[in-house]
């Protein structure tokens, strides 16, 4: 008989299985989408002097013209020494953790090296990468025990801390423009500038952003491949469906409803399906918004987190210009608000109980 | 009525006393193992800010600052070197006075904040409240609206604050870092949450 102790651990793992594998969808339209991105963006600027660029330069030109293949391969010299930079120094930290703390070496680091790599742009410098994965290990699960006993996702945390370090004075933040070499910036970020047209002019339509052909942090741009990987954790039961459907309608209907009271121009005109199309609201509605982890534990508790996630997206996005995007910032807060959720629906629950059996 | 609804915006999320500003830290992390108990020091925090900065405000523009006694025929005289002395005094005397009227007249609110009133006689956030009040130049009203709003921003913090110590009870931290290590981590990731809305307009 195993002991108890190994099962949990096992239970743990066939999770952590399942998490990489609703990955899979995500990072393959990643590694396409970069490829794109990147040869489109050849023919407007030549790129970088960095590693990948060199690599993506040099396969791109001994190719007759882009196809399938060529994005692919292109895509894959962007995103291959990322993720391997990022498993590398994650595995370190969990090393040393795990050699200072008496603690086995766990497995998540490779879910979290993963998740962080897509949420970076393909142009993100390799040291954002080192200095955000240490964060991620250290601080979101290092100090707190291991994976699962801390109160937010690592990964949320050491992009949160790569994005608020590097911020340029500017306000235009660094890690929103778009592949080393391409004049192009994020395609949320085009919006804020130019609405409508702006999109257009860049060749964007929804199908486009449905697919995922369009410039911005590698993982978040295709919803098609978003919405695989959440039914399979859906269907698995990974992530609780309340989470998930409470942030995709409250996104819904509190962007109808600030269009609807009368903004005219700018992010507060923006159409709902945009909302949820462009920058990483899907991404991390579904990746991050419902880690078990980082989110309410209870039913009630479940559905106001997500219509809290929702309204904090939509405020940022609306009234704050440092922070285009929005869902980092507002997941980083929804899940230092969760345990207050729990707290609060649990004190609800006894009084009523009370009150019922008097 | 607009630039008062976001002076209080601002000081619960944007200026939080406690995440922006760390002020009142030893209280924040001493009362806040149990969010019963942070509830009640947060109330306790709340009330006496929503009084004491705006008597201060009186006390300040009437008395202290220069010219204010030009009511009096004294319009040369500027006692505003008395303001650190002033303002802890009548926070004193203001905790002590609500203390006795709360506990004659309202004695379950008493019993909520319990021991807190008197403790965070001398929080530093209370006293910070009245001299942001003076170094911002707030007049009455906005003095009422900054109190009440700062308070109510640092009440939340403190119960996010220990709701967070709450379900970290299973957590397995490493052992130098138990206590207030730990705490200090969680003070500043809340503060990088917080920082979300820093940039509003």
């Amino acid at each position: 008989m195993m002991p108890a102790r190994n099962r949990t651990d096992g239970g743990r793992r066939g999770i952590l299985r399942l998490q990489l594998l609703s990955l899979l969808p995500v990072t393959l339209a990643a590694i396409l989408n970069s490829g794109y991105q990147y040869l489109n963006g050849l023919a407007a600027a030549p790129g970088g002097d960095d590693l990948r660029s060199q690599l993506a330069r040099g396969l791109a030109s001994s190719f007759e013209g882009p196809g399938l293949y060529e994005y692919f391969a292109v895509g894959l010299a962007q995103l291959l020494p990322m993720l391997l930079l990022a498993l590398l120094v994650g595995g370190f930290w969990e090393r040393v953790i795990a050699e200072r703390c008496r603690r086995p070496i766990e497995p998540g680091y490779v879910l979290i090296a993963l998740l962080f790599t897509l949420l970076l742009p393909g142009a993100a410098p390799f040291t954002h990468i080192i200095f955000g994965m240490t964060c991620a290990i250290l601080l979101g699960k290092g100090v707190f025990g291991g994976d699962g006993k801390s109160f937010l996702s690592p990964v949320l945390l050491g992009v949160a801390i790569v994005q608020v370090s590097f911020a340029s004075a500017s306000g235009s933040h660094p890690l929103w423009k778009g592949v080393a070499g391409y004049a192009g910036s994020d395609a949320f970020a085009l919006y804020h500038r130019g609405g409508e047209a702006a999109l257009a002019q860049a060749d964007i339509d929804l199908w486009s952003a449905f697919f995922g052909a369009i410039p911005g942090p590698m993982g978040t741009t295709s919803l098609l491949a978003v919405a695989l990987g959440a039914a399979l954790l859906l269907l698995t039961r990974v992530i609780a469906w309340r989470l998930l459907v409470a942030q995709i309608i409250g996104l819904i209907a509190i962007a109808t409803l600030v269009d609807w009271m009368g903004a005219e121009t700018g992010i507060g005109a923006m159409p709902a399906y945009w909302h949820l199309l462009l920058g990483s609201f899907a991404f991390g509605a579904v990746f991050l918004g419902c880690d078990p982890v980082a989110s309410a534990c209870t039913n009630p508790g479940r559905w106001i987190q997500g219509f809290l996630i929702a309204a904090l997206v939509i405020l940022i996005r609306v009234a704050n210009p440092t922070h285009p995007d929005a869902v980092i910032p507002a997941l980083l807060l929804a899940s230092i608000l969760a345990p207050l959720i729990d707290h609060a629906v649990i004190a609800w629950n006894i009084k009523q109980r009370a009150r019922r059996h008097v | 009525m607009n630039g008062m609804f976001e002076l209080l915006l601002r000081s619960v999320f944007l200026d939080n006393l406690a995440l922006s500003f760390f002020l009142g830290m030893c209280t924040f992390l001493a009362v806040s193992k149990r969010v019963d108990t942070a509830f009640g020091v947060g109330l306790a925090m709340m009330f006496v800010q929503t009084v004491t900065v705006p008597v201060n405000n009186l006390i300040y523009t009437y008395l202290l600052a220069p010219g204010a006694l030009a009511w009096a025929g004294l319009g040369d005289i500027d006692l505003s070197f008395l303001r650190l002395i002033a303002f802890i005094g009548v926070i004193a005397a203001m905790v002590q006075v609500l203390e006795m009227t709360l506990e004659f007249h309202v004695p379950r609110l008493h019993r909520a904040m319990g021991i807190f009133l008197p403790l965070i006689t001398v929080n530093c956030a209370i006293l910070g409240g009245s001299l942001f009040m003076v170094e911002r130049s707030y007049g009455f009203g906005e003095s009422v609206v900054f109190g009440f709003g700062s308070g109510l921003g640092w009440a939340l913090a403190i119960v996010i604050f220990a709701a967070l110590r709450e379900r970290l009870k299973y957590a397995d931290i490493p052992e130098g870092l138990q206590g207030l290590g730990i705490n200090f981590i969680i003070a500043g990731i809340m503060s990088l949450g917080f920082m979300a809305f820093a940039g509003m307009g």
